[in-house]
């Protein structure tokens, strides 16, 4: 969330001949403290730590602001800009905003290398499509946060939860995890009626769980069908991206919705399911359409699975890539996306980004990489630093493997050789979330068990209710670790040593889960916490924030 | 509600053509009871008439478990629309389940948008609509189709019910009253495995029964190796006997009875009857007094052997089984001593009609509830062999044929040894069968014998060279659950939990705990097979015998897993509730064959066990019936021995969380 710091600043001819000058100190402070102030945290830290530099800041930005309020208005047409002086229209530029866009742009360039300059393509219809990716870093809020996995958007992490507000839908239930953007909580229920199952996408006020909008139908009127899926919002926060689809639906879509409407922007259809949860980088959309495998030997029937790229403003199909059974969900950094393969794929794969047209051109293939896995991974793929880190196992999110057993792989993200391997008593199914060289594994055995990230070995291990397995991902904030055990308790974590503080039951008291399908995962943002649950429909509840 | 045209068709002509085994795996997202809840109406009725022409039907209202209206009694005239007419039109055979008398479920009206006048209702297979009154309802659609776990094509709601229509209306009836009980998940454990011992050869037999007499169940083993007796002198503290018992047989098979009713257990080793004289006041040893057959060259020919009740005076009399020489039956001599007489001409099973010349397993039971042992035998087509009270046994003419061969040559008589146990809920013993690598449910319903596999959800969930099962309720539900070997040397056995209402779960899939099987034993098959409570914890164990020569005792540990959560389930809360009854049958006379039924304080019958039935190819349990009880109360015990003596018991059935209620059935007279 990114708050409003625009001040009262002057008219534009004023900034523009004064801020001539001055342009490159207002741009050094002003980084300084838009850096903190995109990490909270850090800000709050910070002014503990140098309360003295704080306020200097804090002055010195008063007095800037001051002596540009007061500098004497000059003749616009004298800044030989040509513009007409036309101070009405002049007041409503935001040059704070154009400020920051210049640090960020020099931001990504320091993280991330050159912008990568854009492309057009060609797409499966002959068209073209606009595959820019030039605001990658503008911080799309995906599937668990970001590509650490986190659940965790900044702010207060709440302890001694209280209820705040619930959202349900009769009979129905939040499989899918929610995403909290600009004060709104994104989330999509699930009602199983067989043969048909129906799914919705929901948009919440997240400080009231009051409804803003809610789409279950595409424009032509066919419902949606259930979500596993989790949203992923836009950089811009003017879309909001989710798959469709159970593991036995075909034909699933992916959705594009105006978060301001609630009305569908587009739907890319697929020929499977999106259990996947998209990643969105720049202007593209990646997500796996998994396979639907039928029989005791889990073979695919029709297509054995693919990977998708599209198009975030069109839905137009850019590139995809075929891939045994990609349940998991793709994560993407440095035009890279890293997606597991589940069932008769047992591997990891590294795809570039860029559309065919480019691959072509410069000769290279769509994989980067791929490294075999022991088991299916099904699990989403979280990125540490240079690693990449994959859950994996013998088990899926319903049933329990006769004779459990799990890994996570830890691969270099160049070239996918693996760093370490640690195996595990039963699969990784939910998304693993990294914090001070920790990695919070939700492992399907019933426990929670941080590796550290040097060397893969497990720092501790706890239980959320006895062998109830982990299925979602944890929320690692600063020191605690928020996770949720398939009959619906929501555990608070140390991180430092696992030990439990308090549980929670997420499940509808007069109608308890009766599936061990509480595999939403937990959110917190300003202080509380968002998560969806079997029966007990999307809870939110704050908390005390200090201990 | 979506129309999907393109299934319908096909839909329909597999309701009309399905009557073969469904591997429908149960989904437990969505069971009967949650269409229970979510719907606003419930009710069942009956088919009135059918209208080919127009497409539809009418249904005549014969309860209403849930909602005000419509009542009993009241015709809801149903009509087929959009895609179900033009399925109908376009299907040549009427659909089995829609015609008159037949009697369907409905699901009408949800709390969920666009669902509110939502029809769905089961005749046979689940079928959708609306509802446009409450005396009219629209029918749309029929059921989608998914492939199934075989790769074969299954309806998508099979996993919430494809059991017979009247077993859902009747589980409707006890889900208006509170009393379903349907369980999700397995509810059941075990300990780690207990080798006992490793022969060099097959274990081809096994018994768990009280050799030595001290209350402790001994295990006789039956190998070509040689045989094995390992008498528990303390809680699961086995020493082997062998030598100082002083036996030194090779067998294939082994039951255990009081044959000349002196109080102390004989044996019958193969074909040989040994009399026992181990006790603890230091006699001990087994002498032997007569083999069978009779004729040494047909006794190499030697399947299994067994004690059976065939005249009714409480003297066990001998059955054996040959490879391709039938059943053979002999007749105890009882209290006039001598030696037993061949009475198979008389028993009528030299004729070939009763499987004369055959070569297959038998199973023992009462199939008509007249206190006369009857018989399975699983050669040929199978026989369904009833005995009159002359003592003949005659084929039961509507036994449907069966196959009993197994494995890459068709090889016959190396599967097919069931069980009668009461699995159905209908009051008598039905049967269940395996097969090569399934099994068959046959109901007893009111004396016909009816296959309804096809209705048994996960029933179908084999394993392969299925050799022999036993019934017993492991689980400790209140259902009879099965257990199944299979002979492969690493074949895969089976524990199919029985749910109830003719539905089955394969147990290992749908484990509620962590573990349901620790040790390595349920993937190295097995020829010998016995349940029994071998550590006295009321909890009925498994025993069992493998190719690779392992003696490996399998102790349940369900019970310790019955504590109170917070949180639970209606499954959960049942089983809390739910207490155990362990019988001990005493005589010695009339116990083979003895029949032990729990009924309430008004004389309903709830759950009954046959002693000595559970013979799995040449094995035996301990003398005792081990229940399940869902409801906690006062009932009573009564146990027909198979000479026709009765005697009653009352008992207190309390939570098994507090305590085990144990009985000791002896004789009045």
């Amino acid at each position: 969330m990114v708050p409003d710091i625009t001040p009262q600043l002057a008219v534009v001819p004023i900034l523009i001949n004064a801020g001539a000058a001055a342009l490159p100190a207002l741009i050094a402070g002003v980084a300084s403290v838009a850096a903190l102030i995109f990490k909270p945290r850090q800000l709050v830290r910070a002014c503990r730590r140098h309360p003295g530099r704080a306020l200097g800041v804090l002055f010195g930005i008063a007095g800037l602001t001051a002596l540009i309020a007061f500098w004497p208005a000059g003749d616009a047409t004298a800044t030989g800009t040509g513009r007409p002086a036309t101070s009405a229209s002049a007041s409503t530029t935001d040059w704070t905003r154009v400020a920051l866009e210049i640090i960020r742009e020099e931001q990504r360039r320091q993280s991330r290398g050159p912008a990568v300059t854009q492309q057009v393509s060609a797409n499966a219809e002959g068209g073209t499509v606009d595959v820019a990716t030039s605001d990658v870093d503008a911080q799309p809020a995906i599937f668990r946060g970001g590509i650490e996995r986190t659940g965790y958007a900044g702010g207060p992490a709440p302890l001694g939860l209280q209820p705040l507000w619930e959202y349900e839908e009769p009979f129905a239930m939040f499989l899918s995890s929610p995403i909290v953007h600009a004060d709104r909580v994104y989330a999509a229920w699930t009602l199983l009626d067989p043969p048909n199952s129906y799914g919705g996408l929901i948009a919440l006020d997240a400080a009231t769980g009051d409804l803003l909008w809610e789409i279950d139908e595409r424009d032509d009127g066919e419902p949606f069908v259930g979500i596993f899926s989790s949203p992923a919002v836009s950089a811009d926060g003017r879309y909001v991206v989710i798959g469709q689809g159970l593991h036995y639906d075909a034909n699933c879509d992916l959705i594009c919705v105006d978060t301001q409407t609630g009305e569908i922007k587009w739907v890319a259809p697929t020929l499977l399911h999106l259990e996947s949860s998209p990643a969105i980088y720049g202007n593209l959309v990646v997500i796996g359409a998994g396979a639907i495998e039928v029989g005791s030997d889990r073979q695919p029937e029709g297509h054995p699975g693919y990977v998708l790229a599209v198009d975030l403003e069109t839905g137009r199909e850019v590139w995809r890539h075929d891939i045994a059974d990609p349940e998991s969900s793709p994560a993407v950094i440095d035009g890279i996306a890293y997606i597991g393969s589940g069932f008769n794929g047992n591997a990891v794969v590294a795809l570039r980004t860029e559309s065919e047209d480019a691959l072509q051109a410069s000769g290279k293939d769509r994989e980067l990489w791929r490294r075999d896995t022991p088991y299916p991974a099904l699990g989403p793929i979280t990125i540490a630093g240079n690693l990449v880190l994959a859950g994996c196992g013998n088990g899926d999110f319903v049933f329990r493997a006769q004779n459990p057993a799990g890994a996570v792989l830890a691969l270099d993200r160049d070239n996918g050789e693996v760093r370490w391997e640690t195996a595990l008593p039963d699969t990784v199914l939910g998304a693993i979330a990294v914090r001070d060289n920790l990695a919070i594994c939700p492992v399907r055995n019933g426990e929670v068990i941080a590796l550290d990230l040097d060397d893969g070995a497990i720092v501790w291990r706890q239980r959320i209710n006895g062998s109830a397995a982990i299925l979602g991902g944890p929320a690692v904030t600063e020191d605690l670790v928020y996770a949720v055990s398939q009959d619906g308790y929501l555990a608070i974590l140390e991180l430092q040593d696992g030990s439990v503080l308090e549980r929670h039951y997420l499940n509808s008291e007069r109608r308890p889960g009766t599936l061990g399908l509480s595999v939403s995962s937990p959110f917190v943002s300003d202080g509380r916490v968002y998560i969806g649950s079997e029966t007990g429909g999307l809870r939110a509840f704050d908390g005390s924030t200090s201990r | 509600m979506t129309t999907n045209v393109r299934t319908v068709l096909s839909v329909l002509l597999f309701s009309v053509l399905a009557h073969f085994p469904l591997k429908a795996v149960i989904n437990v997202g969505l069971q009967p009871a949650d269409l229970f809840e979510r719907y606003e109406t419930v009710l069942t009725g009956e088919i009135e008439r059918v209208d080919e022409e127009a497409g539809g039907f009418f249904l005549r209202v014969t309860a209403l478990h849930k909602g005000e209206t419509p009542e009993v009694g009241e015709i809801i005239e149903i009509s087929a629309v959009d895609a179900m007419a033009e399925a109908l039109a376009d299907q040549v055979d009427p659909i089995v389940d829609i015609a008159p008398g037949k009697p369907v479920a409905a699901f009408v009206g949800m709390r969920q948008r666009r669902a509110e006048d939502q029809l769905l209702f089961y005749a046979g297979g689940f079928y959708l609509g609306t509802r446009v009154s409450d005396s009219r309802w629209n029918w749309t659609d029929g059921d989608t189709q998914m492939t199934g776990v075989d790769g074969q094509p299954v309806p998508t709601m099979a996993g919430t019910w494809n059991g017979s229509t009247p077993q859902l209306n009747h589980m409707l009836e006890d889900l208006a009253r509170g009393e379903a009980y349907f369980p999700r998940r397995g509810y059941a454990a075990f300990k780690e495995d207990i080798l006992i011992d490793q022969l060099d050869d097959t274990v081809r037999g096994i018994a768990l029964y009280d050799l030595y007499g001290n209350g402790l169940p001994d295990i006789y083993v039956s190998s070509p190796d040689g045989d094995r007796v390992y008498l528990q002198m303390a809680p699961l503290e086995f020493i082997d006997a062998t030598e100082w018992l002083g036996l030194e047989q090779a067998s294939v098979s082994i039951d255990v009875a009081d044959f000349d009713l002196d109080g102390i257990p004989d044996l019958l080793v193969g074909g040989t009857l040994l009399r026992g004289s181990a006790n603890r006041s230091g006699q001990h040893g087994f002498t032997p007094v007569e083999s069978f057959p009779h004729d040494d060259e047909e006794r190499a020919a030697l399947k299994a052997a067994a004690f059976i009740e065939a005249d009714g005076d409480g003297y066990p009399d001998v059955i054996v089984s040959l490879e391709g020489g039938g059943l053979r039956l002999y007749r105890n001599p009882g209290e006039s001593g001598g030696a037993f007489t061949d009475i198979t001409e008389h028993a009528g099973l030299d004729r070939t009609e009763a499987g004369a010349g055959g070569n297959g397993y038998f199973t023992l039971g009462d199939w008509t509830g007249d206190g006369r042992t009857d018989i399975h035998y699983a050669a040929g087509p199978g026989f369904l062999l009833i005995q009159d009270s002359e003592g003949r046994f005659a084929p039961h003419p509507d036994m449907p044929e069966l196959r009993f061969t197994s494995g890459p040559d068709d090889a016959p008589g190396l599967t097919g040894a069931g069980a009668f146990a009461p699995i159905i809920g209908s009051g008598r013993f039905d049967l269940i069968i395996p097969v090569a690598s399934s099994w068959h449910v046959i109901e007893n319903r009111n004396g016909q014998p009816i296959d309804v596999t096809e209705y048994g959800n996960e029933i179908n969930e084999g394993s392969f060279l299925h050799l022999s099962t036993v019934a017993s309720d492991l689980t400790l539900d209140g259902n009879v659950d099965i257990y199944t070997i299979s002979r492969a040397q690493y074949g895969h056995n089976r524990f199919i939990i029985n749910r109830g209402y003719g539905s089955f779960m394969l147990a290992t899939v749908h484990r509620a705990y962590d573990k349901m099987f620790s040790g390595p034993s349920q993937e190295l098959g097995g020829w010998a097979l016995a349940t029994g409570d071998a550590n006295g914890d009321g909890q009925p164990d498994i025993l069992l015998g493998n190719e690779h020569g392992h003696v490996v005792l399998i102790l349940n540990d369900t019970l310790s897993y019955r504590e109170p959560v917070e949180h639970p389930t209606d499954d959960v809360a049942r089983m809390l509730q739910a207490g155990v009854l362990a019988v001990t049958v005493e005589g010695p006379r009339g116990v083979v064959g003895a029949i032990v039924q729990l009924e309430t304080p008004e004389g309903a019958t709830v759950d009954m066990r046959f002693i000595g039935g559970n013979n799995a190819a040449g094995s035996r349990g301990p003398d005792e019936a081990i229940f399940g009880v869902r409801k906690p109360g006062d009932y009573l015990v009564r146990v027909r021995y198979a000479d026709g003596h009765e005697r009653t018991w009352p008992v207190e059935i309390s939570p098994a969380t507090q305590a085990i209620a144990r009985l000791t059935a002896t004789r009045s007279d």
